[in-house]
């Protein structure tokens, strides 16, 4: 008996507590758990072949289209580069909110985000961990894959290739568009209780990028993310860019943290 | 040691609104160390908010809360590093299993090898006896199999405090047998504080009480001292016969304060008449109460037996304004306390 006691004894001594700072205690945990909804189920293929079919399968559409001429590759390669940079970065905003649109407030409405935090978890941790996972996962399955693809892509079907430093300049924007819009996504999951203000104000947000570029003043333009797509496929191409084209890039990481930062506040003062 | 040191939990003043609305008035509650401590309360008196205070999943809006000498807000986390609770209507990752479940838990209160923390969840597995079905998704479980998973979750770290809240509710009388049972081997190693409607459970496995009524908290003692009531000693006799002359037999004695009759109510004392007896000398009444009845040849007696109070009637008595049967002593201390 005594044996068996000290066996237990000794195995609770290898159990150790969690030892972080009180403001992200639990991250590690937490993260592992968004990385295994995102990696242990068929989630990353999902979001894989969706990926693949509308970034790359409308570049492979667009190149073999017989509307271009085969001596002359530069206006398909020039086409092929735009619509990856301004429809990409439009269709992953859309796709990073319809997908991180619950990942607050469905938390919040099942019950599991009290649960975890009846648990000694940061409520900090809970909104960075969220905030990591789909950073990092999303940003794998739906720009960076895509992005390495769109480069072999585009030597196929137009024997061109885009400068490397470029390419990953534009494909850094085009990620910092997508961030921008699943923090505004996380904060407003914060905000409210379900998912319809969440997705609503969020693609609204989108969407009126699209419909309001040409309307907004300039000064306010650079204030906000609108006009990144374009500096993107600009960078890529090589086109002249207007001198301030840094200006919304910064601003966009400012709002980025800004937006992550209100969440953190927010959720921290949340009522379970 | 002093009195604070052996409080586990203890509120002072902690009162929570919403709206304007006081859910919660000022509360001065007390647990002490290795208590099993039922929260009574009809539906809506404040339980599960009090609950979700002393854990920082709601934010008082005046007083204070402490847990192991820590403060509810300002130590939140260090304070739930000992603590195990489950909610009322517990909600976990439907795709997981319970071991899953029980391994993310886990992982929120420790480090160290994945071996220690599997032998871990398999001896709580076992505890709450899910063992043969911890690889299943808890998606198909049944109410009383969630149950026992949730006390797994909240006994997976050796919690010093168990908070449950409402553990028995929506439970067959199986699955509250199973709950109950683990409550009390549990009680050697912890302090539980629970809250629940259901009388019985409370008489069945706490030592103490804390009731709590519109937000405030209306009775707070050990269960003996509540269930002794007044203070008053008191006997049912049921007859049959001579009962007028009995009762006036019984009343004339110096150690009987009062004599109360009412008809039998069970349908196999049709007939009899059951007198209530307060007596002021316990012993004198043992000694010959049943003697002056049993000696008169028109008289049977067809039951006697000490009233023991029942939780559920002085629940009722406290909830419902009627006149507080509890000890004097324990109700001023409730009045100070609320």
């Amino acid at each position: 008996m005594s044996t068996i006691l000290d066996a237990l004894a000794v195995r609770d001594q290898e159990l150790q507590s969690v030892r972080a700072p009180a403001w992200r205690r639990g991250f590690a945990n937490l993260l592992n758990n968004e990385h295994r909804l995102w990696w242990g189920t068929r989630k990353w293929l999902v979001h894989l072949l969706l990926w693949l079919v509308v970034l790359n399968g409308l570049s492979l559409l667009i190149g073999l289209a017989d509307t271009y001429d085969a001596t002359n590759p530069d206006p398909l390669y020039d086409t092929l580069v735009q619509v990856f940079f301004q429809v990409g970065a439009l269709a992953t905003a859309v796709g990073v909110v319809i997908t991180a649109q619950g990942a607050i407030v469905g938390e919040k409405q099942l019950g599991t985000a009290a649960w975890i935090l009846s648990k000694p978890v940061a409520r900090g941790a809970f909104v960075l961990a969220k905030f990591v996972a789909y950073a990092g996962s999303f940003l794998a399955l739906a720009i960076v894959l895509p992005g390495a693809i769109f480069y072999g892509e585009s030597l196929l079907l137009t024997g061109r290739v885009p400068a490397v430093a470029p390419f990953l300049a534009g494909i850094g924007i085009m990620a910092l568009h997508t961030l921008f819009y699943l923090a505004l996504t996380l904060m407003l999951g914060t905000l409210f209780t379900s998912r319809g203000p969440v997705s609503g104000l969020a693609l609204g947000a989108i969407f009126a990028g699209s419909l309001l570029i040409n309307l907004v003043p300039p000064a306010v333009l650079l204030a906000l993310p609108w006009s990144l797509s374009a500096s993107a496929a600009g960078l890529v191409l090589g086109t002249e860019l207007p001198a301030s084209w840094p200006v919304p890039v910064l601003a966009t990481a400012l709002w980025t943290v800004l937006l992550l930062g209100v969440a953190l506040w927010r959720f921290g003062h949340e009522e379970f | 040691m002093s009195m604070h040191t052996t409080e586990v939990i203890r509120t002072s003043e902690l009162s929570k609104s919403y709206q304007g609305a006081n859910v919660l008035h000022p509360l001065n509650l007390r647990v002490a160390r290795h208590a099993i401590c039922g929260f009574l309360g009809p539906n809506g008196a404040g339980k599960s908010t009090t609950i979700k205070l002393l854990l920082g999943l709601t934010r008082p809006t005046g007083g204070s809360a402490t847990i192991f000498g820590k403060d509810s807000v300002r130590d939140s986390v260090a304070i739930r590093e000992k603590v195990g609770y489950l909610a009322q209507d517990p909600r976990y990752y439907d795709h997981m299993s319970a071991r899953e479940t029980l391994r993310f838990t886990a992982r929120c209160f420790y480090e160290g090898p994945s071996r220690a923390v599997e032998e871990r969840i398999a001896e709580t597995l076992d505890l709450v006896g899910l063992s043969a079905k911890a690889d299943r998704p808890i998606k198909g479980f049944s109410g009383g199999e969630r149950q026992r998973l949730g006390i797994a979750q909240a006994q997976v770290n050796h919690p010093d405090l168990l908070i449950l809240d409402e553990p028995a509710a929506a439970l067959d009388p199986m699955g509250r047998r199973d709950v109950l049972a683990v409550m009390e081997r549990l009680r050697q190693h912890t302090t539980i504080f629970y809250s629940t409607h259901i009388l019985e459970d409370v008489q069945r496995v706490s030592d103490s009480v804390a009731i709590l009524n519109h937000g405030q908290l209306v009775a707070q003692a050990p269960i003996a001292e509540l269930l002794n009531g007044n203070g008053d000693i008191a006997y049912t006799l049921t007859l049959r016969g001579a009962v007028d002359a009995a009762r006036t037999r019984i009343a004339d004695q110096p150690w009987v304060a009062s004599v109360d009759a009412e008809q039998a109510a069970p349908p196999e004392l049709r007939g009899a008449t059951t007198l209530q007896i307060r007596v002021t000398d316990a012993q004198a009444a043992e000694a010959r109460l049943l003697r002056l009845v049993l000696d008169d040849p028109d008289t049977t007696v067809v039951a006697f037996d000490r009233t023991r109070q029942n939780l559920e009637a002085i629940f009722l008595q406290i909830v419902e304004g009627g006149a507080p049967t509890g000890n004097p002593a324990t109700h001023a201390r409730a009045m100070q306390a609320s």
